[in-house]
């Protein structure tokens, strides 16, 4: 089977029974590929991408992206925080067992990973130093460390965008952290084919090649 | 003016360790045998440590004010021992619910006021750090249920936990194994943990002799954060290498003989290599076909049937 880090992120929260929102349902469309992303993630997407290339999205006085629009204001420290020497959105496989997990890191600048993280709410460490896609990042791409920066952004329910913090802080890998992503694959493996959901994962190896 | 290229290391000088643990596991015993410590008893607690060296007496911000504004008084230590780093926030709480009464509703911080909290703690840090200081930060532990697991982290309140999370370089736990005290800097799913030196879970002597234990850790420490910098450093000239060649490519052969040195390059620089050499593939119009082969491997670049109408106009003609 040929697993995404998502999806793994996923399937740990749907396994978590302090959280309530990932239900069985969310769970399964994210595995079939069939997730219907929701506002705030199709905000976090539209801000990610300004941040990967701003000058794409560049409009008078700021920056618009997939009907979002961000003020100079907005994105000033955001992308000053990001050395634009690195390499945006590389993607790695790591085999685990039989099965290959699949992630792409937002920026790596030699053997540092980031990661570029929004939230409407209130910045939440142990939500982030929980999950499971650090560890996997650690696992396949092998940085010496690993920063999230967390920009906690105002839609004012409406499209236009405004910044009211970041938090960045960083993450490192461990002794068993191979042992605790090979424990997940192994968990989500026997959860996939007790429902019957293989056949997705698996032909989506099978069409997997060195360029995708 | 000394500008450090992204393929220079930086080196931390002053690292922050936090650990936590229950109350008599001698915390701030381990406080004590860093190097040149002055230890900030923001519980009055220190008076149970063992080997107990300088101290400060900490009942109120002010008294954390009064020291900050002393030239020298901070001289003879190397290394702030903030002990604990909850109490020391509570403190830092009530200073600024004094300050400005508008950051409080019903005796708790508002938003904005948490905000204020964050800012002034960091800034703290920061000043230590600039004065030349090591920071030591101490916790209690606290402990939660998450289902049938239970969850040990630092006793911080609310959103400052965050904050000494984040500013922290190494997080530990400190914890009894039979009768051996041991402080566990990885985080596993029973407690937080940050652990750049990939140390395993360390056997804290007896007290009498960890006199200079934490000492030895953050000299590690700074030795492993630096070897992190220099680590990364190396990465990123050899991706500016590939980055100058790949530039270059203009065939796609010169596309395809690059694939294979790619594949064997070590996990982090692969994938960021490859990046590059995609992105050259698709400014040189080329499309990945998978039938192709390269030596004993499938798949690699070529030209599309229709591409480059000017050379092929150019050789007929």
């Amino acid at each position: 089977m040929r697993i995404s880090t998502t999806t793994l992120e996923s399937f740990r929260l749907f396994c978590d029974p302090e959280q309530d929102w990932m239900s069985e349902a969310d769970l399964i469309a994210t595995i079939k590929g069939e997730f219907v992303p929701t506002p705030a993630v199709e905000l976090g997407k539209a801000f990610g991408l300004i941040l990967e290339t701003p000058d794409t999205y560049r409009v008078p006085g700021g920056y618009r992206c997939n009907g979002y629009s961000f003020d100079d204001a907005t994105l000033r420290e955001p992308l000053l925080r990001i050395d634009r020497r690195g390499v945006f959105e590389a993607k790695a496989v790591k085999a685990y067992g039989p099965h290959d997990v699949v992630a792409k890191a937002d920026h790596l600048l030699g053997a540092h990973l980031s990661e570029f993280k929004t939230t409407l709410s209130t910045f939440n460490f142990e939500k982030y130093a929980a999950s499971c896609q650090w560890r996997f990042m650690a696992d396949l791409f092998e940085p010496t460390r690993i920063t999230y920066h967390v920009f906690s952004l105002d839609d004012h329910g409406n499209t236009v965008v405004t910044l009211r913090g970041i938090d960045s802080f960083d993450l490192y890998p461990y002794a068993d952290l191979h042992a605790d992503c090979c424990d997940l694959v192994d968990r989500f493996v026997t959860y996939v084919r007790a429902k019957g959901l293989e056949s997705v994962l698996q032909s989506r190896q099978a069409s997997a090649t060195w360029a995708a | 003016m000394h500008i450090i290229k992204a393929t220079d290391p930086i080196a931390v000088e002053h690292p922050v360790f936090c650990w936590f643990g229950q109350p008599g596991i001698g915390k701030s015993s381990l406080g004590y045998s860093t190097t040149d410590p002055l230890l900030l008893d923001f519980d009055s607690g220190a008076h149970r440590a063992s080997h107990r060296r300088d101290t400060l007496l900490i009942a109120t911000w002010a008294d954390v004010n009064d020291l900050m504004a002393s030239s020298t008084a901070l001289d003879p230590y190397r290394t702030i021992v903030v002990d604990t780093v909850g109490r020391c926030l509570d403190l830092l709480t009530a200073d600024i619910i004094e300050q400005s009464p508008k950051y409080a509703r019903d005796g708790n911080l508002t938003q904005q006021g948490w905000g204020v909290l964050k800012v002034r703690f960091r800034t703290w840090m920061t000043q230590l750090r600039t004065l030349g200081k090591d920071v030591a930060l101490i916790a209690h532990q606290k402990e939660d249920k998450d289902g049938d697991t239970t969850i040990v982290r630092p006793d911080i309140t609310g959103g400052s936990f965050g904050e000494v999370m984040k500013t922290a370089d190494f997080v530990g736990f400190v914890y009894m194994r039979g009768k051996d005290r041991v402080i566990d800097f990885n985080p596993t799913d029973r407690w937080l943990g940050k652990n750049p030196a990939g140390w395993k879970p360390l056997l804290i002597p007896p007290v009498e002799k960890a006199s200079a234990f934490m000492a030895d850790l953050f000299v590690q420490g700074r030795a492993a954060l630096g070897s992190i910098s220099d680590a990364s450093a190396k990465v990123a000239q050899q991706v500016y290498e590939w980055r100058e060649q790949i530039d270059t490519f203009t065939t796609v052969e010169e596309v395809n003989r690059a694939i294979s040195p790619i594949q064997k390059l070590p996990a982090v620089a692969a994938p960021q290599v490859k990046k590059l050499l995609m992105d050259r593939a698709r400014f040189l119009q080329l499309l990945w076909d998978p039938t192709l082969t390269r030596g004993d491997e499938k798949g690699g670049f070529k030209e599309p049937t229709n591409a480059r109408p000017t050379a092929v106009a150019q050789a007929t003609a």
